[in-house]
């Protein structure tokens, strides 16, 4: 019944939209007419598709004028607001050498892990209110089976966009010191692996909880200043302050941290800057201050194939306080004076092609330990010396293989060198 | 203080404040009045374009801003959509009639503000014409930081380089 009674009813809903439209020829616009006529509406669907394929407003009718700069015209972003997503990865096969520095044989030890995948998330509330995220999963994630992976946040903050030099986040976020801790996607550095003096003395990856200010200054300069919780000195060790990152996991905040960087872009291509970090790691809430004092001064620079990148870092942590730590605590031999700098340079074979093939080399000198505490063993392990040698191709810019051989070197003569290959892609 | 200083604040330009289409052309030529004119390609001229930019040009329909003062042509501006990361980005590219880049100016971008290119980066374009130097290996010094969105507007200064050549010069 509904079958027959449909065709009915549009029959007879369309009957006076048909008698409304029949021809009249006394009315009938001239050819002239109906040609002005589909070049106005032809004109106004192309204006409407460049808008809409420019996601922006198009100038309503240049012909008419010249433009004015009134501030009234004036907007923010095309899009009012929206999600932004994208991500990075990393797949790492190592190789390390059977044979340590001094001879000793310890048999091989090889690994193929799914280091890193990396999903961002952005959200633009309005024009004045942005949020970033990063959520990772590390070494194939996390499982009862698989411990021994991880699944966290790295990164999530609220930006407060108040004008181009002042600016507030607020969050979980990234500890603006050095090249990797911020910029970390795998095609953006040279190495199959991180530099290992932005993973022991700047502890990459390395986020706390805090809020801050960041913007550009007149200059070229752009700045970040942020107060966040502090490290936790409980955890650090003969190897660094590396442990004793909070990641915002219920950090303690007893004790809070200044940290911050200035750059700047004197040309393009040019890049100068330094960062530092400050603050208590006494998480107790008893006891002296044992304040870890972390800086670093670095420039890049980037131009006809060449990149070359170069960073030193020195970092403190108070004397006193780490000699009166438990004579069995293992954070009494974090280093007083650590130190650490590296100098990398690659030039990219395939200038006239969009691939990229970039051989590289980076020379690594690290003291995690260059002075102790009264009545700390040195360990001359952490006394370290790399070099790196090895190729990235990229067959695109977001995509990049990168193999290479790592010479690593100690004053304890137990280094072990290896070989790495890593797939890396971000988007 | 706060009831003087925060309207202040947000009356300052914000961190990723943007030119409108209108704006932006009339920076790139002040005083100038402008003609909006549509071209559809051919796929000889698609092709052509393809061969002189060594990018892609995706769809034959687009639009140019044509700039003149006192009658006489002194610019081309193109604005050219493309992805820089997952989202979009809008450029407007403006051109003499000789075929050197004017100016570069964004009007959109979606992607977060931190991986929009500085103006000091952006101001390498100036002067520019359709060679084998104008990418991020020759003559155009890379963007730390954001190397999508360098490629993407370098991308998009060889596109509206090579449209200019092939609408503008080559079909006189």
């Amino acid at each position: 019944m509904k079958s027959l009674l449909t065709p009915l009813m549009c029959a007879l809903l369309a009957a006076p939209a048909f008698a409304q439209e029949k021809p009249d020829t006394d009315k009938r616009p001239s050819a002239d007419q109906r040609i002005a006529d589909l070049e106005r509406r032809l004109d106004a669907m192309s204006r409407e598709l460049e808008s809409q394929k420019a996601g922006s407003t198009m100038p309503a009718a240049p012909e008419e004028g010249r433009f004015g700069l009134g501030a009234g015209a004036s907007k923010v972003y095309a899009v009012p607001s929206g999600l932004s997503i994208g991500g990075y990865g990393e797949f790492l096969y190592e190789d390390k050498a059977a044979t340590l520095q001094n001879g000793t044989h310890v048999g091989t030890d090889k690994k193929a892990d799914a280091l890193r995948l990396v999903l961002y998330t952005g959200y633009k509330f309005t024009d004045r209110i942005v949020f970033n995220s990063e959520i990772e999963f590390e070494h194939g994630g996390y499982s009862d089976e698989h411990p021994e992976g991880e699944a966290i946040v790295e990164f999530a903050y609220l930006d407060f966009l108040i004008n181009k030099a002042f600016n507030v986040r607020a969050g979980q976020m990234l500890v603006p010191m050095g090249f990797i801790n911020e910029l970390h996607e795998p095609p953006a550095f040279l190495g199959a692996r991180r530099p290992q003096v932005e993973r022991t003395l700047i502890p990459a990856t390395w986020h706390e909880n805090g809020v801050g200010i960041h913007g550009d200054l007149p200059g070229n300069l752009t700045y970040r200043v942020y107060v966040m919780n502090g490290l936790d000195a409980s955890k650090f060790s003969g190897s660094g302050i590396r442990d004793g990152r909070q990641a915002g996991k219920e950090a303690n905040a007893q004790s809070l941290a200044w940290t911050g960087r200035l750059d700047w872009t004197p040309l393009p291509g040019v890049l100068v800057g330094g960062s530092f970090y400050t603050g208590n790691s006494n998480q107790t809430g008893t006891g002296a201050a044992l304040t870890t004092t972390v800086w670093d001064a670095h420039a890049e620079y980037r131009a006809q194939g060449l990149q070359v990148r170069g960073l030193y870092t020195r970092t403190s942590n108070t004397a006193e306080a780490v000699a009166a730590l438990d004579s069995a605590d293992p954070a009494r031999e974090v280093g007083t004076g650590q130190w650490g700098g590296y100098l990398e340079v690659g030039y990219d074979l395939l200038r006239g092609s969009r691939q990229a093939l970039i051989p590289y080399a980076r020379y690594e000198r690290l003291d995690a330990q260059q002075q102790v505490a009264a009545g700390v063993s040195v360990d001359g392990s952490q006394d370290r010396t790399l070099l790196t040698t090895g190729v990235a191709y990229k067959p695109i810019p977001q995509v990049a293989v990168k193999a290479d051989w790592t010479r690593d070197e100690n004053r304890a003569n137990t280094g072990r060198n290896q070989f790495s290959l890593a797939l890396g892609y971000t988007f | 203080m706060i009831r003087v200083l925060a309207p202040l604040a947000f009356s300052l330009p914000l961190f990723a404040a943007l030119p409108s289409t209108q704006e932006a052309l009339a920076l790139a030529f002040p005083g100038a009045q402008f003609t909006r004119r549509e071209f559809v390609l051919s796929e000889a001229q698609a092709g052509r374009t393809k061969a002189l930019a060594q990018v892609e040009v995706p769809g034959r329909w687009l639009v140019a801003y044509e700039a003149r003062k006192n009658g006489t042509l002194v610019g081309v501006g193109f604005f050219d959509t493309h992805r820089v990361r997952t989202l979009n980005e809008t450029l407007l590219v403006a051109l003499s009639p000789e075929g050197r880049v004017l100016r570069v100016e964004a009007v959109a971008f979606h992607e977060p503000a931190e991986y929009m290119a500085r103006e000091a980066w952006v101001k390498q374009f100036g002067g520019k014409t359709l060679d084998p130097q104008l990418s991020l290996k020759g003559s155009i010094h890379p963007l730390s930081g954001a190397t999508l969105t360098a490629h993407a507007m370098t991308d998009a200064a060889r596109r509206c380089l090579a449209l200019h050549q092939v609408l503008y010069r080559e079909a006189k």
